[in-house]
């Protein structure tokens, strides 16, 4: 069943500019950092969003969770339109949808124990928690992200190493019981040895808690390893959408081949022939005009790619890609 | 004879909270023409044995022993002046923050030309002819040399810094995470290019990284590196396929890798060491799942274990870690 879909969702930051440079140029200039993206996600699922630095994703998952309102398009969460909805009528969905960051030094208050940082939460939703133990529950939070309550309840956020104060971002987001998890970039400042902790707590968590798990990352061995499906950005849209298996396994976007195939692999022994792209990601101020990837696509042919913006082609099997190659 | 030898190397820093031992008896070495990873994750040591080989340390560091061999002449006995000679000239160095390693009002192409001039006492016009070639030589386009460093792209700046690197010809470079913060499109190219300047130029490099992956990709050896120390060297075939230190073996099977069998990732349970008081015996036993009572006590030393590998673990001999 879905639980979450989102229309041509679009965010476009205002650039700012100088009064002589408005009247020069008349237009303003945006960022143009979600630029028309659609998608759905079932319960219980665990989807991946991929892309490079600039592609939009962090500001796309920061849409869904309503940190800042769309320019236009809608967000749709079990069946009901969020789009636009007050703070006020949001907030007993607000429980419902948690997320996670990239720097868990930024995510807690360094003037805080971990204790009064899970009580936060509780207090803040205390209709959520009629009969309730609080204690019980913080104590709880701690057991489900694998540290001991006695240990730690009692600790300033300067005595926690990354690892642990990942964790303790994690319970706080657990600890109002949510359905959907949005999860951003939420180990790209570990070291690999405690990654991988966090990656198999939260495949253990989604598991227990029957969480939908939305994951960003710039890693697609990351994306690979959680499973499940896997929508690809570039420069503000998704290029394709599919089974992360079929998707790394069979690319079918010149980009998302591009992509995989430059992975560098912890494997001396698998040696990957990389599909050549041309230069980097351009600015989203400036987007290409037709196809956005067609100035460092291989395979681009004049007058159509840099002219038509491709649409959506079901190649079946829940499978969508956004290139004139097929058709 | 090894080009760079570096043998027991100590590097302190004396901090008002103690005696952080950075690098603790680090021993590498570097042959002709290879390309060496020096690997491990944050806080293990590696920038600060890069630039105690350079000996560009900050003033509270202070080099506590050791030698650094190049072609058999130790730099750390140098004095500054000619220690400036060999810097640049003999070893130069690509450092991670780089941004900060140029001038951003002054265009790229005398900047290079200035280091030419000064470093090789070279002709301005003759330094200019040089430049354009290492505009080729990395892959950008010599008409661009004039311009200013916002104007390149991330990856381009990096092909500037490794322009700048090999202004003076040197025989090592030392390329501290050189694609942290780049895409995996442009990454590659790096890695490639800094392979391709390998065999064309017979350049040799030490590539330190945290990143398994790069090494796999790019490295002839690694030298893995916790605490301070060195845990694991040789050649990244025999090392990927089973690695002789549990830290290295668990290290590997923490990265998760595309296309094989999806099995649990390992982790590696506590945090790293101490730097100030170290853990006694082995700095990694109280996160080894195999640790023993020997490995509380007795610090294991860096030992030859066959096949041009090395490596610090007292029970190297008896465990099978195959990845």
């Amino acid at each position: 069943m879905e639980i979450l879909r989102v229309e041509d969702l679009k965010k476009w930051f205002p650039v700012r500019t100088g009064i002589i440079a408005s009247i020069l140029f008349g237009e303003r200039q945006f960022i143009r950092a979600v630029d028309g993206v659609t998608f759905s996600i079932d319960e219980g699922e665990v989807f991946c969003l991929v892309g490079e630095s600039g592609s939009g994703k962090t500001t796309l998952a920061r849409l869904i969770a309503k940190l800042i309102p769309p320019t236009s398009g809608r967000i749709v969460y079990r069946g009901i339109d969020i789009t636009s909805m007050s703070n006020k009528e949001f907030r007993p969905l607000r429980r419902e949808i948690q997320i996670i960051f990239q720097n868990p030094y930024e995510a807690l208050n360094p003037r805080m124990r971990v204790y009064d940082a899970l009580m936060e939460p509780i207090k803040l939703h205390r209709g959520a928690f009629k009969g309730v133990d609080p204690e019980e529950r913080i104590r709880r939070a701690m057991e489900d992200v694998r540290l001991s309550p006695d240990e730690y309840l009692w600790k300033f956020p300067h005595e926690l190493s990354g690892g642990e104060r990942q964790r303790v971002a994690i319970a706080r987001s657990l600890i109002l019981r949510p359905r959907f998890l949005i999860a951003d970039e939420p180990v790209s400042m570990l070291d690999a040895s405690v990654r991988s902790s966090i990656l198999n707590l939260l495949v253990d968590l989604k598991e227990e808690y029957n969480l939908t798990l939305l994951y960003i990352t710039h890693d697609l061995a990351q994306a690979w390893y959680l499973g499940g499906r896997i929508a690809v950005m570039y420069l503000g849209k998704i290029m394709e959408i599919g089974r992360v298996d079929d998707v790394i396994e069979e690319p079918l976007h010149p980009y998302t081949k591009a992509l995989i195939s430059n992975i560098p692999v912890p494997d001396p022994r698998r040696k990957t022939e990389a599909v050549e792209i041309k230069g980097e990601i351009p600015s989203p101020i400036n987007i290409p005009s037709g196809c956005r990837f067609h100035p460092r696509c291989p395979y681009m042919v004049e007058g159509r790619c840099n002219k038509e913006e491709p649409q959506y082609r079901d190649m079946g099997g829940g499978r969508l890609v956004a290139c004139h190659l097929y058709g | 004879m090894a080009l760079l030898e570096v043998r027991d190397l100590k590097v302190y820093y004396h901090t008002s909270r103690g005696v952080v031992k950075a690098v603790d008896g680090v021993s590498i070495t570097l042959e002709k023409g290879e390309i060496l990873g020096l690997a491990g994750e944050s806080g293990c040591g590696k920038t600060t044995t890069a630039i105690a080989i350079m000996r560009v340390l900050p003033p509270e560091a202070r080099i506590e022993g050791g030698s650094v061999l190049l072609n058999g002449v130790d730099l750390l006995r140098l004095s500054e002046e000619e220690m400036r000679r060999v810097r640049w000239r003999r070893i130069s160095m690509i450092f991670q923050n780089a941004m900060n390693a140029l001038n951003p009002v002054k265009n790229v192409g005398s900047q290079l030309v200035d280091a030419m001039v000064t470093h090789l006492g070279i002709s301005e016009r003759e330094a200019w002819e040089r430049a354009r070639k290492l505009f080729e030589l990395v892959g950008l386009d010599p008409s661009r040399i004039r311009d200013y460093p916002h104007e390149f792209s991330g990856g381009m700046r990096q092909r500037v810094f490794i322009a700048m690197a090999l202004s003076c010809d040197p025989e090592v470079v030392i390329a501290d995470e050189p694609t942290t913060g780049l895409d995996v499109v442009v990454q590659r190219k790096i890695l490639n290019l800094l392979k391709e300047l390998r065999d064309r130029l017979g350049l040799s490099i030490i590539l330190i990284t945290h990143d398994l992956a790069v090494v796999a990709e790019t490295c002839d050896k690694v030298a893995i590196m916790y605490g301070g120390r060195i845990v694991e060297y040789g050649p990244i075939y025999e090392i990927f396929d089973r690695p002789y230190h549990p830290y290295t073996y668990l290290l590997i099977k923490s990265f998760p890798r595309i296309g094989a069998r999806r099995e649990r990732l390992a982790t590696i349970p506590g945090s790293p060491p101490s730097l100030i008081n170290p853990p006694p015996g082995c700095v990694f036993h109280p996160r080894c799942p195999y640790a023993t009572e020997v490995c509380r006590t007795r610090a294991p030393a860096l030992e030859d274990v066959g096949g041009g590998r090395l490596a610090a673990c007292h029970l190297s001999s008896e465990l099978e870690l195959v990845v």
